[in-house]
């Protein structure tokens, strides 16, 4: 591969790196604060895209669209949150894996009898619409620039809430030892729920900003999850941090991986996480046993 | 594993009968369904080994599964003619390695992170079938030929017959229970159930727990491999789908909704799982929403399966173990007061917790035979020092020496194996076992090796005496058949102490034994203490001073970290310096 | 164990027996209920209804449904009943599916299925079996080569059939240097090595067979890599959302301009909406248009539209054509099942006057048919012209005589 060919599969590997941290920053704050494991996390980014593709077809613009799906996406991890997900605090990782297996499951059904089967396209807004050429051959798209700068923008705002503000104290707090966070008297099942729903809206916004250039589809929900545990896990579960450089890894080396060793590319990214668990069997970042 | 009430026995006995009456009564196509049934119900039971009995989740067991389907259809590609031995072993074999090296890089990590690292390895050996072009990827294989059941040239079974296939196949599964069953009764069982309980106990006991891990989670494999290879046969189909992760999600769920930690549990939950699935495909296209919603129902509601539920019912009151016999055990030898130097002793050991030194430099001594009180200030890293100690925590710096011998950074199992005993401040028991399994599973980690398979537990009659000798020494003899959990608070703690006892330690570590204790509980542990201080060394923890004096020898201060004071009693309580920090001035409470 | 037992009411143990028995008897009740009149033929359909190839399970079915009703919903004379299994598109569970159906049902006739790893398990039971089963979708070339069977019929298309035309097509053009990019599984590498097979013996060179992990759908890595080799044109084949994503990336990363962009129909079909402008000029090899202009396929698509309110695409042709195959079939036996000899005799000799156009089967029970090359113009897949002519699979391994 010539540097070229190199420095933009970098690009490429960055910008979908990107993508993964929003949905794993929510997965891994879940996972650490709650400690819950949530497998329907992958269903939040197909309902963010679902809605992204309904409401832009209603409204005819994407913007309007992401504007009026975000607090929709909010209640919705609100209400998940309130009536399924708070009856798990107390149990043990067998059965948090199994219910959030049968929401899978439930909402899957739900979206299908909702939207139906096919697949659907969501139109690029006609601003973003517009291409950088690279090289002679290729041109990217500033459509992917532009969610990797809102990723970024994310990302950053993640940081200074947790950093600076009083919530974001608790978070941490909350991250490295649950029971402490009770015991001084923080409405518990306050910050939870404003967890869960943050988590899930993080994870819908990247379906939603996602849509136009993976299209909609039932049952894509499940791709992104296994991806998104695996990142969580290398980057140890309830660090931001670790979630950022988990999706960076994963990122390069899933999309390295694909031009170096396209016969075992599939494997690159669990062998990747199996070695980095060996190494360090609480992830990168990791704060807290499981 | 659960005793069973006599109504579920008689019930498993009439199952029994009738599943071996199918295929007189039921047409070709049932018969094949409950092949099925029953090869998903043997998978299951592997599962179940592992989640159920030895506490490790893995969401990764239809790796095996297929590997063993796959060994036999790799193994019969170009041969004509196959024998259901070499195949079968070959494959036992192939699935055996595969669990134990699978096993042996997951079991290092623990909780959410070893679900995720055997979901990781599952996923690999999928692609790797998936993927690679020389075993059919992902339109599979076919098996044209099923393996020849012969014995010495002679034609036993023929498994291309449905019904023979569905006898091998329900002999396997009995056969299966049968070898759990006693596998579960043998002591390597009662180490797994143990594990299941409380590991940190366990652990802290004296056994190697990882090993115990690993040998539990091969069996598992090759189990599953077993269930493969018969799934294998009954259909002459093998694809990498069957080893994705969302069979190893749908072995799971079947091993949850027939109840975990119990052996029909499983096989239930596969009949159950099944005729569900099969039952509300036929009803509506949308019928996965409702085996969504049965399967969070499931979850909330019977957080026990089927098989909870069953026992539940028809719940027992605890009985009792079986006696054990009348041999004579041969007293313990004590050899107190005969050696020279300390029998444990620090240098300059320091634990630093990030910025925070808990222990600083503390070097200390303690005596054979003795009693030595640590005391001080709240944070003064005493539970710091018992944990460096124990082994629980390593140190940033400094040793320790036990005999003699170097043991800084050992792991509390091997700590324990030394002689060293320990109990905790927050009781630390099984508390779903009785008494005297408590105390039996203590005594057990003294034997030479737990990897024992095939007696019952209730055999180690030398065991069950130091058990009982244990509870006895600590007045809980009359108590022996009383659950953990329904102890008061100072029994516990002298079920506590006779845990440690059983384990026949030359150096008792015992964090605030007395911590929590009324008048007179706190008087009964003390006479304990002063009992055991006969026979054995003691170091305490303690914030009761008025016990400690009636009974340590030698007292050590520490105060933030520091050791300011070290040595017999009177001379340390005299000391100006403890009594600024801690001990307050004789003449102003007098 | 010690005596000490509990007092057992004999309540409880009459419960217990009762609710095993209960459970075990259960089991022995057939899955379906008996059918009073036991004159009815009976057509299993193992087809996705849930998961991602829904859409074409549910398009087959009707299809087939709308040619029993212009039959007048009789084959031969008789009633009959459609039982229909989800197959998930699972192989792991094809095998259980195919004997629901088969020794369970006991259908008389067995079709499906849209994936080919549950063909492949479907086969090998229909071959054991013999039950007389017609595969309406999965392309998976050993169905009618190495592993097929005087009882196995196709009406769909094998993969090589469908792309072997598109590498003549290509060498055709004076386009000689090619990159080919699938999905790495079976029905994927069967699809590129025809084209290749096509292309290579008329002097093409593939430069490189590019394989994507299934089913992921994260083109960028391979589009940076096709475009560092400076191709001729690239061969794609994906279907479904992978099809959508694949060709509107291929259009953002500005490669479609430069570098022409071909693919097995399954590329387009489907797709176009969801895909808009990025599809214009991408041509594809398929054995069906839905655009083209026989009269068999104007009647075909209005009465579908009008009876299931969706438009028709070749899948839905598939199962058109497979009932049209049963209604001919049982028609010639009047309606005698047993008659399985004659039924595929009749079979064997059928020629249908299909949307898609004449054909007929081959030796090995596949299709011989027309393979159109397709451009896309204005959002439809237009047919510019017939890239070969009845085209035959080798059936290279089949023992049918």
């Amino acid at each position: 591969m010539d540097p070229g060919a190199i420095a933009i599969q970098f690009l490429n590997g960055l910008q979908y790196g990107l993508l993964l941290f929003l949905i794993a920053a929510g997965l891994t704050l879940i996972f650490g604060i709650l400690g819950v494991i949530n497998l329907a996390h992958g269903s939040f980014y197909m309902i963010g895209a679902y809605l992204a593709y309904w409401l832009s077809v209603k409204t005819g613009s994407l913007a309007t669209a992401i504007a009026l799906a975000l607090p929709a996406s909010l209640l919705l991890g609100w209400i998940v949150e309130r009536f399924a997900i708070s009856l798990l605090y107390q149990r043990d990782h067998l059965h948090q894996v199994l219910l959030t297996y049968g929401l899978i499951l439930i909402f899957n059904e739900l979206q299908r009898i909702i939207w139906g089967n096919d697949v659907h396209g969501v139109p690029v807004p006609a601003i973003l619409a517009g291409v950088i050429q690279l090289t002679e051959l290729q041109s990217y798209p500033i459509y992917r620039l532009f969610i990797s700068a809102i990723c970024i923008m994310g990302a950053a705002g993640m940081y200074l809430s947790i950093h600076a503000t009083r919530i974001g104290m608790m978070i941490r707090a909350g991250s490295s030892s649950r029971e402490m966070v009770q015991l001084l008297g923080i409405d518990v099942s306050r910050l939870f729920a404003i967890v869960f729903s943050v988590g899930a809206a993080l994870t819908a916004l990247a379906g939603m900003l996602a849509a136009p250039i993976s299209s909609v589809y039932p049952g894509m929900g499940e791709n992104i999850l296994i991806i998104s545990f695996v990142v969580v896990v290398i980057g140890g579960i309830g660090s931001i941090k670790g979630a950022f450089i988990g999706s960076m890894m994963i990122g390069l080396a899933d999309t390295f991986g694909k031009v170096m060793v396209p016969e075992f590319s599939s494997m690159v990214v669990y062998a990747l996480m199996a070695a980095v668990l060996l190494w360090r069997p609480r992830g990168l970042f990791g704060l807290k046993a499981a | 594993m659960p005793s069973l009430s006599r109504p579920i026995l008689i019930s498993l006995v009439i199952a029994t009968i009738a599943l071996a009456a199918v295929p007189f009564v039921s047409d070709r196509f049932h018969v094949q369904l409950i092949t099925q049934i029953l090869v998903l119900a043997t998978f299951a039971m592997s599962l179940d080994l592992l989640v159920g009995f030895t506490g490790l989740v893995s969401f990764g067991h239809a790796a095996f599964y297929g590997l063993g389907g796959y060994s036999l259809a790799i193994l019969t590609r170009d041969a004509g003619f196959i024998s259901i031995w070499q195949t079968l072993s070959i494959t036992l074999i192939v699935c055996g390695l595969a669990a134990a090296t699978v096993g042996w890089l997951s079991i290092r990590t623990s909780g959410v992170y070893f679900i995720m690292i055997t979901l990781a390895f599952a996923q690999m050996i999928y692609y790797f079938f998936n993927d690679a072009r020389s075993f059919g990827g992902s339109d599979g294989l076919y098996i044209n030929t099923k393996p020849q059941f012969a014995v010495g040239g002679v034609m036993l079974f023929n498994l291309q017959n449905r019904t023979t296939l569905y006898y091998v196949v329900f002999t396997v599964l009995v056969a299966t229970a049968v070898f759990l069953w006693v596998l579960l009764r043998s002591p390597f069982g009662q180490v797994i159930t143990a594990m299941r309980f409380n590991e940190g106990r366990t652990r802290a006991l004296g056994f190697p727990i990882d090993r115990y891990k690993l040998v539990s989670f091969c069996i598992a494999g090759m189990l599953a491999g077993l269930a493969g290879y018969l799934g294998a046969v009954q259909f002459g189909y093998v694809n990498p789908a069957h080893m994705a992760w969302r069979e190893s999600g749908r072995v799971l769920m079947v091993v949850i909704l027939g109840g975990t930690g119990t052996l029909f549990g499983p096989v239930l939950g596969a009949f159950v799982f099944v005729l569900l699935e099969d039952l509300l495909s036929g009803l509506t296209e949308h019928w996965l929403l409702i085996m969504g919603a049965i399967v969070v129902a499931v979850v909330l509601l019977l957080p026990n399966g089927i098989a909870g539920l069953l026992l539940h019912m028809t719940r027992k009151r605890p009985r009792s173990e079986s006696q054990p016999g009348n041999l004579i055990s041969k007293p313990r030898i004590v050899d107190v007061a005969a050696r020279e130097g300390p029998i444990l002793e620090t240098e300059n050991l320091t634990k630093e917790f990030s910025g925070l030194v808990a222990v600083n430099l503390a070097s200390l001594q303690f005596m054979a035979g003795k009693v030595h009180a640590v005391i001080g200030p709240n944070g003064a890293g005493k539970t710091t020092l018992i944990n460096l100690l124990s082994g629980e925590l390593s140190p940033t710096d400094g040793c320790i020496r036990y005999k003699g011998r170097d043991i800084t950074g050992e792991p509390p199992d091997s700590i324990s194996r030394m002689g060293i005993g320990r109990s905790f401040q927050i009781t630390n028991l099984y508390s779903s076992l009785n008494c005297f399994q408590n105390c039996r599973i203590a005594a057990q980690s003294r034997l030479s090796s737990s990897m024992r398979f095939f007696r019952p537990a209730s055999h180690l009659v030398e065991v069950a005496n130091h058990a009982h000798r244990a509870l006895d020494r600590c007045g809980l003899g009359p108590r022996s058949h009383d659950l953990a959990s329904a102890l008061s608070h100072g029994d516990r703690r002298k079920l506590e102490i006779a845990m440690v006892l059983a384990t026949e330690p030359d150096l008792l570590l015992l964090d605030e034994p007395l911590a929590g204790m009324g008048a007179q509980e706190s008087r009964e542990i003390l006479n304990l203490l002063k009992v055991v201080a006969r026979d054995h060394t003691l170091m305490l923890i303690e914030h009761d001073m008025d016990a400690v004096f009636k009974i340590a020898d030698t007292l050590t201060v520490m105060v933030n970290g520091q050791v300011i004071a070290t040595g017999p009693v009177d001379q340390v309580r005299s000391d100006r310096a403890v009594q600024d920090a801690y001990l307050g001035h004789r003449d102003a409470a007098e | 164990m010690t005596n000490m037992q509990r007092k057992i009411s004999r309540r409880d143990v009459l419960k217990q027996t009762t609710a095993v028995g209960v459970a075990a008897a259960a089991t022995l009740i057939p899955i379906h209920p008996s059918i009073a009149q036991q004159a009815k033929v009976k057509i299993g359909l193992l087809l996705p209804y849930t998961g991602t190839y829904a859409a074409l399970g549910h398009n087959i079915t009707d299809a087939m449904k709308l040619g029993f009703a212009e039959a007048g919903n009789k084959l031969g004379g008789r009633e009959f009943e459609i039982i229909q299994v989800d197959s998930e598109a699972d192989p792991a569970k094809a095998a259980a599916n195919t004997n629901k159906l088969i020794v369970g049902a006991k259908v008389d006739f067995l079709s499906g299925p849209v994936h080919s790893g549950v063909a492949m398990a479907m086969a090998k039971i229909a071959r054991e079996e013999g039950t007389i089963t017609i595969i309406s979708n999965a392309g998976a070339n050993a169905v009618t080569r190495e592993m097929c069977g005087s009882n196995i019929f196709r009406t769909s298309f094998s993969n090589w059939q469908v792309c072997y035309p598109m590498g003549t097509e290509i060498a055709r053009r004076g386009l000689k240097r090619v990159v080919s990019v699938t999905w790495n599984y079976a029905a994927g590498k069967e699809m590129i090595g025809a084209f290749r097979e096509g292309f290579e013996k008329d002097g093409g060179e593939v430069l490189k067979e590019i394989l994507v992990p299934f089913p992921n759908v994260e083109f960028q890595a391979n589009l940076t890599e096709i475009a560092s080799l400076k191709p001729d044109a690239v061969f794609a084949f994906f279907a479904g959302a992978g099809a959508v994503k694949f060709v509107k990336d291929y259009a953002e990363a500005g490669l479609k301009t430069r570098v022409p962009l071909f693919g097995a129909g399954f590329l387009t079909d489907g797709t176009l909406r969801a895909q808009g402008d990025a599809a214009e000029g991408v041509f594809t090899t398929l054995h069906y248009a839905d655009s083209l202009t026989l009269p068999a396929n104007t009647r075909f698509r209005d009465s579908f539209k009008k009876a299931v309110g969706r438009d028709a695409d070749v899948y839905a042709v598939q199962g058109y054509d497979t009932a049209q195959l049963l209604i001919r079939a049982m028609a010639a036996v009047k309606g005698d099942i047993g008659a399985t000899k004659a039924l595929i005799g009749v079979m064997e000799e059928a020629k249908f006057d299909s949307p898609r156009g004449l054909w007929h089967f081959s030796k090995s029970h596949n299709p011989v048919q027309d393979i159109y090359l397709r451009e896309v113009r204005n959002g439809d897949n237009a047919v510019v012209g017939i890239a070969q002519k009845a085209v035959s699979d080798p059936g290279t391994g089949c023992g049918i005589s």
